[in-house]
């Protein structure tokens, strides 16, 4: 079943192209990388599908309905959440904190509810600060559940920031670069969280530049440069791709292509 | 059991002994200090508004004294027509947030320093308005309740006209302004303009309105400064637009900052201290000190205190504190 389909989606910065005509598909359930040198437009692609930019040309689809002119929020609402790159937590905010934000689009108690103490605003609190905790939990940050963000470690960092999307029910999770400063074992631990999470029923479609992990856990790679699709396949297929290999490490030497 | 003690008893002990106070000091060579408290709860009820925008929002805020200004006006104006003070504080309360919802909605767009530039703007657009609308305002002369028309602030019977009844009165508001700040910080809102303020893009991405919650806080901030005016207008019964100078925005933001910023006691000790420290500093007991020299120099050693708070606790004198509920 198609979670996403997204056709001829071209960004443009003035005159630079950062995504020309690229095609991206997934389905329910599936593990997909997107992988590429630098510039090639990956995380611009994750800011497009998460409505932070909006499409010069193409549509987005997910689950079936048009999502390319939606504001981030909405999008998030539809069932979309991402991390960043460079770890993106609300820093004076304890762990367990960050992930009640994620809870936000999940729960509804509005200004009265808050003022007036109503009953529902007490259930809504439990369930959040529950749930919350199970999510830090389940990426093995329970016990700094009162640890302020920006005092956890780097690696940390990243779990939280995945711990903090899941709370927003997602039923696609963008991971950029998820493995980006974690040691061997630490990426071992990752794999398996993905994994994890993908047999929660979450689909994944991570930027990695680890190709441990993208060969790992991956069903499908995409391959981007200079803003287009050039490969798209099993992480077997992709491996041995010409031109892939020629993104990445240059034509031949006396070659004449 | 201490724990509870520190949480509970104590507070409602200093709480106790705090309200008493004018009972001891009315009549003695140090009644000022009731008039003093009286301007201190006024300007706490002021930070904890513009706390709301500033502390958890994020949003710098250099013209918060137009809405104190657009409070005053409404209850003074009204007052003359002949309307009841309970009828005039909502009304305050209403037209400050009202007039903020509309100035907000293209406002909020702008980020940081441009924010702070177009607040300040308002608020010295606000400040000239009421300088020149002499057939509403009546300009430079400004507005003086003390005339027969103007009904008398009643409570249940009781008329309210000293500065110990006001005392009461701005504290018992100042309470509920407490109460509304800390419901909303230990909530789902109160969260989500946290997350703003810490990273507005993450705060998107987990489904946040902002736009939507940043006009939240912007408008109940101008309900409190609303209520502050109305309390202001009848307890001096005498308006002008020189009350509302940019001078005293910018003060509140230094208490709100010197204080700590989302911490509610450390904004209340933010107004005790660039309130109370030039009064207290002028008063006899200090005075006598160097010499008599000490009035002149209350604000150098004023001066000298923020710099030091500044230096020294970056995050205000009473940082917000990790809670562990």
């Amino acid at each position: 079943m198609k979670l996403l389909s997204a056709t001829g989606i071209t960004k443009r910065f003035g005159g630079l192209t950062a995504l020309d005509s690229v095609d991206l598909s997934l389905n329910a359930g599936e593990i997909v990388s997107v992988i590429g040198p630098n510039g090639a437009g990956k995380t611009t692609l994750f800011n497009v599908l998460t409505g932070f930019y909006s499409v010069d040309a193409g549509a987005i689809t997910f689950s079936g309905e048009r999502i390319d002119d939606l504001p981030v929020h909405r999008i998030t609402k539809r069932g979309i959440a991402r991390t960043f790159q460079n770890i993106r937590l609300f820093g004076s905010m304890t762990a367990l904190e960050n992930v009640m934000v994620g809870r936000h689009c999940r729960t509804r108690s509005e200004l009265a509810a808050a003022l007036f103490r109503t009953p529902a605003f007490y259930r809504e609190e439990r369930e959040i600060a529950h749930s919350s905790l199970e999510h830090l939990k389940s990426v093995g940050l329970g016990d700094q559940a009162q640890t302020p963000a920006r005092h956890l470690s780097y690696g940390d960092q990243r779990r939280l920031e995945i711990a903090r999307a899941l709370a927003t029910e997602p039923r696609l999770l963008l991971l950029d670069e998820p493995n980006a400063g974690m040691n061997s074992q630490e990426s071992g631990v990752l794999m398996e969280t993905l994994l994890r999470i993908r047999r929660e029923g979450v689909t994944l479609l991570l930027i990695e530049h680890a190709m441990r992990v993208v060969m790992g856990v991956s069903d499908r790679v995409v391959v981007l440069e200079d803003g287009r699709k050039i490969a798209e396949g099993t992480p077997a297929e992709v491996q041995i791709n010409s031109q892939v290999i020629e993104a990445y490490l240059g034509v031949p030497a006396g070659s004449d292509a | 059991m201490p724990k509870k003690f520190n949480r509970f008893v104590l507070p409602l002990f200093l709480a106790m002994v705090f309200l008493a106070l004018p009972f001891f000091l009315e009549g003695t060579t140090w009644g000022f200090l009731v008039r003093i408290l009286g301007v201190m709860g006024l300007y706490g009820i002021l930070a904890l508004g513009l706390n709301l925008v500033l502390g958890y929002v994020g949003l710098l805020d250099l013209g918060f004294m137009a809405f104190y200004a657009i409070g005053a006006y409404t209850t003074a104006v009204l007052s003359l027509r002949g309307w009841n003070f309970w009828f005039c504080l909502p009304a305050s309360a209403l037209m400050a947030m009202g007039v903020r919802t509309v100035l907000g909605a293209p406002v909020l767009r702008l980020r940081g320093d441009y924010l702070a530039v177009v607040t300040l703007g308002f608020g010295e657009i606000t400040r000239i308005t009421l300088n020149n609308w002499d057939s509403l305002t009546r300009g430079p002369q400004g507005i003086s309740l003390l005339s027969a028309a103007v009904p008398p602030l009643r409570f249940f019977g009781y008329s309210l006209y000293t500065n110990t009844h006001f005392f009461y009165l701005i504290f018992a508001f100042l309470a509920m302004a407490w109460l509304v700040c800390r419901r909303l910080d230990r909530s789902r809102i109160g969260r989500a303009w946290i997350a703003i303020r810490e990273d507005e893009t993450a705060a998107r991405s987990m489904g946040i309105h902002v736009a939507r919650l940043k006009n939240v806080a912007f408008t109940i901030s101008a309900g409190f400064a609303g209520v502050a005016g109305a309390l202001f207008a009848r307890w001096e019964n005498f308006v002008t637009p020189e009350s509302f100078t940019f001078w005293e925005s910018a003060l509140l933001v230094a208490m709100v900052v010197l204080g700590g910023m989302g911490s509610l006691p450390g904004v209340l000790l933010g107004v005790a201290m660039i309130v109370g420290l030039p009064e207290f500093l002028r008063a006899d007991l200090f005075s006598r000190w160097g010499g008599g020299q000490m009035v002149n120099a209350r604000y150098l050693i004023f001066g000298a205190l923020l710099v030091g708070a500044a230096l020294f606790r970056p995050e205000g004198v009473w940082p917000r504190s990790r809670r562990k509920d």
